[in-house]
Protein backbone atom coordinates (compact mmCIF):
# COMPACT_ATOMS: atom_id res chain seq x y z
CA UNK A 1 0.00 0.00 0.00
CA UNK A 2 2.81 2.62 0.70
CA UNK A 3 4.78 1.34 -2.50
CA UNK A 4 1.65 2.67 -4.00
CA UNK A 5 0.88 5.56 -2.88
CA UNK A 6 4.75 6.65 -3.19
CA UNK A 7 4.37 5.94 -6.91
CA UNK A 8 1.24 7.94 -7.15
CA UNK A 9 3.18 11.03 -5.42
CA UNK A 10 6.07 10.00 -8.02
CA UNK A 11 3.71 10.30 -10.81
CA UNK A 12 2.18 13.11 -10.38
CA UNK A 13 5.41 15.24 -9.85
CA UNK A 14 6.33 13.92 -12.99
CA UNK A 15 3.64 15.21 -14.25
CA UNK A 16 3.38 18.45 -12.57
CA UNK A 17 7.34 18.78 -13.54
CA UNK A 18 6.30 18.00 -17.48
CA UNK A 19 4.08 20.73 -17.50
CA UNK A 20 6.17 23.39 -15.80
CA UNK A 21 8.72 22.36 -18.26
CA UNK A 22 6.47 22.46 -21.64
CA UNK A 23 5.51 26.08 -20.05
CA UNK A 24 9.12 26.93 -19.77
CA UNK A 25 9.94 25.51 -23.30
CA UNK A 26 7.41 27.72 -24.46
CA UNK A 27 8.54 30.56 -22.76
CA UNK A 28 12.20 29.98 -23.59
CA UNK A 29 11.01 29.31 -27.98
CA UNK A 30 8.86 32.79 -28.15
CA UNK A 31 11.69 34.52 -26.67
CA UNK A 32 14.07 33.26 -28.81
CA UNK A 33 11.57 34.49 -31.65
CA UNK A 34 11.63 37.93 -30.14
CA UNK A 35 15.61 38.11 -30.68
CA UNK A 36 15.90 36.32 -33.67
CA UNK A 37 12.77 39.20 -35.42
CA UNK A 38 14.93 42.29 -33.78
CA UNK A 39 17.92 40.71 -34.90
CA UNK A 40 16.21 40.34 -38.69
CA UNK A 41 14.75 43.69 -38.36
CA UNK A 42 18.55 45.02 -37.49
CA UNK A 43 19.78 43.28 -40.75
CA UNK A 44 17.53 44.78 -43.43
CA UNK A 45 14.62 47.43 -43.41
CA UNK A 46 11.63 45.88 -44.28
CA UNK A 47 13.11 42.40 -43.47
CA UNK A 48 11.21 41.00 -40.20
CA UNK A 49 8.37 41.70 -41.67
CA UNK A 50 8.89 39.59 -45.04
CA UNK A 51 10.79 36.64 -42.96
CA UNK A 52 8.67 36.28 -39.78
CA UNK A 53 5.94 33.62 -39.98
CA UNK A 54 2.90 33.97 -38.17
CA UNK A 55 3.42 31.20 -35.86
CA UNK A 56 7.16 33.11 -34.70
CA UNK A 57 5.13 36.07 -34.53
CA UNK A 58 2.67 34.28 -32.33
CA UNK A 59 5.22 32.94 -30.31
CA UNK A 60 7.07 36.18 -30.19
CA UNK A 61 3.66 37.96 -28.88
CA UNK A 62 3.44 35.02 -26.44
CA UNK A 63 6.71 35.66 -24.56
CA UNK A 64 6.32 39.51 -24.65
CA UNK A 65 2.62 39.05 -23.29
CA UNK A 66 3.96 36.48 -20.46
CA UNK A 67 7.10 39.49 -19.61
CA UNK A 68 4.45 42.08 -19.35
CA UNK A 69 2.28 40.31 -16.80
CA UNK A 70 5.38 39.44 -14.97
CA UNK A 71 6.28 43.00 -14.66
CA UNK A 72 3.09 44.39 -13.38
CA UNK A 73 3.84 42.82 -10.03
CA UNK A 74 7.77 42.33 -9.98
CA UNK A 75 10.45 45.51 -11.45
CA UNK A 76 12.82 45.07 -13.10
CA UNK A 77 15.52 47.68 -14.67
CA UNK A 78 16.44 46.07 -17.95
CA UNK A 79 13.89 46.16 -21.15
CA UNK A 80 11.95 43.71 -21.91
CA UNK A 81 13.30 42.96 -25.23
CA UNK A 82 16.68 42.40 -22.84
CA UNK A 83 14.86 40.25 -20.72
CA UNK A 84 13.41 37.79 -23.56
CA UNK A 85 17.39 37.71 -24.48
CA UNK A 86 17.66 36.34 -21.14
CA UNK A 87 15.31 33.83 -21.29
CA UNK A 88 16.15 33.12 -24.87
CA UNK A 89 19.74 31.94 -23.95
CA UNK A 90 18.60 29.01 -21.52
CA UNK A 91 19.99 25.42 -22.79
CA UNK A 92 17.18 23.40 -23.35
CA UNK A 93 18.30 20.67 -21.17
CA UNK A 94 18.07 21.87 -17.76
CA UNK A 95 15.61 24.06 -18.26
CA UNK A 96 14.71 25.87 -14.59
CA UNK A 97 10.56 26.32 -14.34
CA UNK A 98 8.70 29.21 -15.17
CA UNK A 99 8.82 31.41 -12.09
CA UNK A 100 12.66 31.21 -11.94
CA UNK A 101 12.97 31.80 -15.69
CA UNK A 102 11.18 35.05 -15.33
CA UNK A 103 13.12 36.21 -11.87
CA UNK A 104 16.44 35.12 -13.34
CA UNK A 105 15.80 37.10 -16.08
CA UNK A 106 14.85 40.15 -14.53
CA UNK A 107 17.69 42.77 -13.71
CA UNK B 1 3.28 46.32 -128.78
CA UNK B 2 2.42 44.04 -126.19
CA UNK B 3 2.95 45.34 -123.26
CA UNK B 4 4.75 43.49 -120.52
CA UNK B 5 2.28 41.97 -117.35
CA UNK B 6 2.69 44.77 -114.26
CA UNK B 7 0.41 44.64 -111.57
CA UNK B 8 -1.26 47.28 -109.13
CA UNK B 9 -0.37 47.53 -105.72
CA UNK B 10 -3.41 45.61 -104.17
CA UNK B 11 -2.61 43.22 -106.93
CA UNK B 12 0.61 42.37 -105.74
CA UNK B 13 -0.35 42.42 -101.99
CA UNK B 14 -3.07 39.46 -102.87
CA UNK B 15 -0.98 37.67 -105.08
CA UNK B 16 2.20 37.07 -102.05
CA UNK B 17 -0.30 37.20 -99.09
CA UNK B 18 -3.82 36.62 -99.77
CA UNK B 19 -4.55 40.60 -97.92
CA UNK B 20 -7.13 42.44 -99.69
CA UNK B 21 -5.55 45.94 -99.79
CA UNK B 22 -8.45 47.72 -99.63
CA UNK B 23 -10.00 46.56 -96.58
CA UNK B 24 -6.56 47.35 -94.13
CA UNK B 25 -6.15 51.52 -94.15
CA UNK B 26 -2.87 50.85 -92.39
CA UNK B 27 -0.99 48.32 -94.33
CA UNK B 28 -2.34 50.41 -97.35
CA UNK B 29 -0.35 53.33 -96.47
CA UNK B 30 2.63 51.85 -95.33
CA UNK B 31 2.99 49.61 -98.96
CA UNK B 32 2.13 52.49 -100.48
CA UNK B 33 4.58 54.72 -99.13
CA UNK B 34 7.15 51.68 -99.26
CA UNK B 35 6.81 51.18 -102.55
CA UNK B 36 6.94 55.08 -103.83
CA UNK B 37 10.60 55.19 -101.64
CA UNK B 38 11.69 52.11 -103.26
CA UNK B 39 10.80 53.50 -106.82
CA UNK B 40 12.45 57.18 -105.60
CA UNK B 41 15.97 55.09 -104.49
CA UNK B 42 15.46 53.05 -108.01
CA UNK B 43 15.59 49.45 -105.83
CA UNK B 44 12.69 48.85 -107.90
CA UNK B 45 11.14 50.80 -110.71
CA UNK B 46 7.50 51.23 -111.02
CA UNK B 47 5.64 52.13 -114.17
CA UNK B 48 2.85 54.99 -114.10
CA UNK B 49 -0.40 54.94 -115.56
CA UNK B 50 -2.18 58.04 -116.34
CA UNK B 51 -6.08 56.55 -115.34
CA UNK B 52 -8.83 59.31 -115.39
CA UNK B 53 -6.26 62.35 -114.15
CA UNK B 54 -4.91 60.58 -111.62
CA UNK B 55 -1.10 58.97 -111.82
CA UNK B 56 -1.80 54.91 -110.87
CA UNK B 57 1.60 52.74 -110.40
CA UNK B 58 1.86 49.30 -111.42
CA UNK B 59 4.56 46.95 -110.59
CA UNK B 60 6.39 45.05 -113.46
CA UNK B 61 6.72 41.72 -112.99
CA UNK B 62 10.21 41.59 -112.67
CA UNK B 63 9.85 43.42 -109.25
CA UNK B 64 7.36 41.36 -108.14
CA UNK B 65 9.85 39.47 -105.80
CA UNK B 66 11.14 42.62 -104.92
CA UNK B 67 8.22 44.02 -103.57
CA UNK B 68 7.28 40.83 -101.46
CA UNK B 69 10.47 41.12 -99.62
CA UNK B 70 10.24 44.23 -99.18
CA UNK B 71 6.77 43.66 -97.15
CA UNK B 72 7.64 41.32 -95.39
CA UNK B 73 11.05 43.29 -93.87
CA UNK B 74 8.76 45.84 -93.20
CA UNK B 75 6.88 43.78 -91.02
CA UNK B 76 10.54 44.08 -88.96
CA UNK B 77 12.24 47.43 -89.99
CA UNK B 78 8.72 49.91 -90.39
CA UNK B 79 10.45 52.73 -91.98
CA UNK B 80 11.54 52.65 -95.71
CA UNK B 81 14.72 53.47 -95.82
CA UNK B 82 15.63 51.40 -93.53
CA UNK B 83 14.41 48.67 -96.41
CA UNK B 84 16.03 49.98 -98.61
CA UNK B 85 19.39 49.85 -96.87
CA UNK B 86 18.70 46.26 -96.49
CA UNK B 87 18.11 46.08 -100.26
CA UNK B 88 21.37 48.30 -101.32
CA UNK B 89 24.32 48.60 -98.09
CA UNK B 90 25.68 44.50 -97.57
CA UNK B 91 27.19 46.22 -94.28
CA UNK B 92 23.96 47.98 -92.73
CA UNK B 93 21.69 44.43 -94.34
CA UNK B 94 24.17 42.19 -91.67
CA UNK B 95 23.74 44.83 -88.76
CA UNK B 96 20.26 45.23 -88.73
CA UNK B 97 19.56 41.55 -89.59
CA UNK B 98 21.49 40.42 -86.79
CA UNK B 99 19.27 42.73 -84.00
CA UNK B 100 16.40 41.20 -85.50
CA UNK B 101 17.84 37.85 -84.89
CA UNK B 102 18.69 38.82 -81.09
CA UNK B 103 15.52 40.47 -80.62
CA UNK B 104 13.35 37.29 -82.02
CA UNK B 105 15.33 34.73 -80.60
CA UNK B 106 15.63 36.32 -77.70
CA UNK B 107 14.74 33.37 -75.22
CA UNK B 108 12.77 35.41 -72.40
CA UNK B 109 10.08 36.84 -75.21
CA UNK B 110 6.59 34.97 -74.97
CA UNK B 111 5.92 36.71 -78.37
CA UNK B 112 9.24 35.43 -79.94
CA UNK B 113 9.08 32.21 -78.61
CA UNK B 114 5.26 31.68 -80.74
CA UNK B 115 7.42 33.34 -83.55
CA UNK B 116 10.06 31.01 -83.35
CA UNK B 117 9.61 28.38 -86.34
CA UNK B 118 11.50 27.04 -89.77
CA UNK B 119 10.32 29.90 -91.16
CA UNK B 120 11.50 32.64 -89.22
CA UNK B 121 14.57 30.71 -88.94
CA UNK B 122 14.44 30.78 -92.61
CA UNK B 123 13.59 34.21 -93.18
CA UNK B 124 16.50 35.26 -90.47
CA UNK B 125 19.20 33.27 -92.30
CA UNK B 126 18.66 34.56 -95.94
CA UNK B 127 18.43 37.86 -94.11
CA UNK B 128 21.59 38.03 -92.85
CA UNK B 129 23.18 36.30 -95.89
CA UNK B 130 23.71 37.56 -99.43
CA UNK B 131 21.07 36.41 -101.21
CA UNK B 132 19.60 38.66 -103.38
CA UNK B 133 16.38 40.40 -102.60
CA UNK B 134 15.68 41.09 -105.74
CA UNK B 135 15.52 37.75 -106.93
CA UNK B 136 15.08 35.24 -104.27
CA UNK B 137 11.77 34.47 -102.12
CA UNK B 138 11.96 35.01 -98.51
CA UNK B 139 9.65 33.08 -96.61
CA UNK B 140 6.75 34.57 -94.79
CA UNK B 141 7.62 34.41 -90.75
CA UNK B 142 4.17 36.18 -90.48
CA UNK B 143 1.73 33.16 -90.68
CA UNK B 144 -1.49 35.08 -89.37
CA UNK B 145 -1.09 38.09 -90.16
CA UNK B 146 1.22 41.12 -91.28
CA UNK B 147 2.80 42.93 -88.07
CA UNK B 148 1.69 45.93 -90.34
CA UNK B 149 -1.92 44.72 -89.87
CA UNK B 150 -1.72 43.08 -86.55
CA UNK B 151 0.29 45.33 -84.59
CA UNK B 152 -1.20 48.90 -85.18
CA UNK B 153 -1.38 49.76 -81.47
CA UNK B 154 2.43 49.22 -82.02
CA UNK B 155 2.63 51.37 -85.06
CA UNK B 156 2.62 48.07 -87.39
CA UNK B 157 6.48 47.94 -85.55
CA UNK B 158 6.72 44.27 -84.58
CA UNK B 159 10.38 44.93 -83.00
CA UNK B 160 9.17 47.93 -81.15
CA UNK B 161 6.30 45.82 -79.92
CA UNK B 162 9.03 42.96 -78.89
CA UNK B 163 11.23 45.48 -77.40
CA UNK B 164 8.39 47.01 -75.06
CA UNK B 165 7.48 43.44 -74.11
CA UNK B 166 10.97 42.38 -73.38
CA UNK B 167 11.76 45.13 -71.03
CA UNK B 168 8.56 44.70 -69.62
CA UNK B 169 9.59 41.48 -69.00
CA UNK B 170 13.09 42.25 -67.54
CA UNK B 171 11.60 44.73 -64.81
CA UNK B 172 9.28 41.87 -64.47
CA UNK B 173 12.32 39.30 -63.72
CA UNK B 174 14.35 41.96 -61.82
CA UNK B 175 10.72 42.16 -59.56
CA UNK B 176 10.86 38.77 -58.69
CA UNK B 177 14.73 38.09 -58.24
CA UNK B 178 14.66 40.78 -55.66
CA UNK B 179 11.83 39.59 -53.95
CA UNK B 180 12.67 35.99 -54.43
CA UNK B 181 16.36 37.24 -52.24
CA UNK B 182 14.47 38.73 -49.96
CA UNK B 183 14.65 42.27 -50.67
CA UNK B 184 11.41 43.22 -50.62
CA UNK B 185 12.57 47.25 -51.39
CA UNK B 186 13.85 46.67 -54.41
CA UNK B 187 11.27 44.47 -55.49
CA UNK B 188 8.52 47.16 -54.79
CA UNK B 189 11.26 49.33 -56.96
CA UNK B 190 10.80 47.24 -59.49
CA UNK B 191 7.07 47.23 -59.36
CA UNK B 192 6.66 50.46 -59.13
CA UNK B 193 8.01 50.91 -62.59
CA UNK B 194 6.37 47.89 -64.09
CA UNK B 195 3.99 49.01 -67.49
CA UNK B 196 2.95 45.61 -68.54
CA UNK B 197 -0.76 44.13 -70.02
CA UNK B 198 0.73 40.92 -68.47
CA UNK B 199 -1.89 39.43 -66.39
CA UNK B 200 0.27 37.00 -64.12
CA UNK B 201 3.00 39.82 -63.74
CA UNK B 202 0.35 42.28 -62.72
CA UNK B 203 -0.55 39.24 -60.20
CA UNK B 204 2.92 39.35 -58.94
CA UNK B 205 3.02 43.06 -58.56
CA UNK B 206 0.16 43.08 -56.25
CA UNK B 207 1.03 40.38 -54.28
CA UNK B 208 4.52 41.88 -53.72
CA UNK B 209 3.52 45.21 -53.19
CA UNK B 210 0.40 43.57 -50.49
CA UNK B 211 3.45 41.97 -48.66
CA UNK B 212 5.46 45.49 -48.57
CA UNK B 213 2.72 47.18 -46.72
CA UNK B 214 2.28 44.07 -44.30
CA UNK B 215 6.15 43.93 -43.91
CA UNK B 216 5.97 47.80 -43.02
CA UNK B 217 3.16 47.70 -40.70
CA UNK B 218 5.45 44.92 -38.97
CA UNK B 219 8.24 46.92 -38.68
CA UNK B 220 6.30 50.06 -37.19
CA UNK B 221 4.69 47.69 -34.58
CA UNK B 222 8.19 46.28 -33.63
CA UNK B 223 9.36 50.06 -33.47
CA UNK B 224 6.28 50.76 -31.03
CA UNK B 225 6.65 47.78 -28.52
CA UNK B 226 10.10 48.02 -28.20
Amino acid sequence: MRILISLLLIATCCAQAKADNAESELLVKGCSEVAAIYDRQGQRHLYAGFTTSVSEALRAGYCKGVIDQYRRTEHCSNTWTEQAKRIAIQADDYLPSFNQLLSRSCG
Amino acid sequence: MAKSQSYSFSDAIRLHFGIPLAKHEALRSDVDYLFKAMNKAKVISLESEFIVQKNSWRIPAEHMLAVRNAVLIQGLFPEPKVVIKLFTSKVERRQYAQWARELLLEPKSVVGLALIHQDLLDFLGLLDSDADLKSCELPNPFPDALPQIGLAHYGGNLLRALATQTAALSVGDNMLLHYLSGDLEQAVACANQLETDNALLLQYCSLILREYEQAKEFDELLDLIR
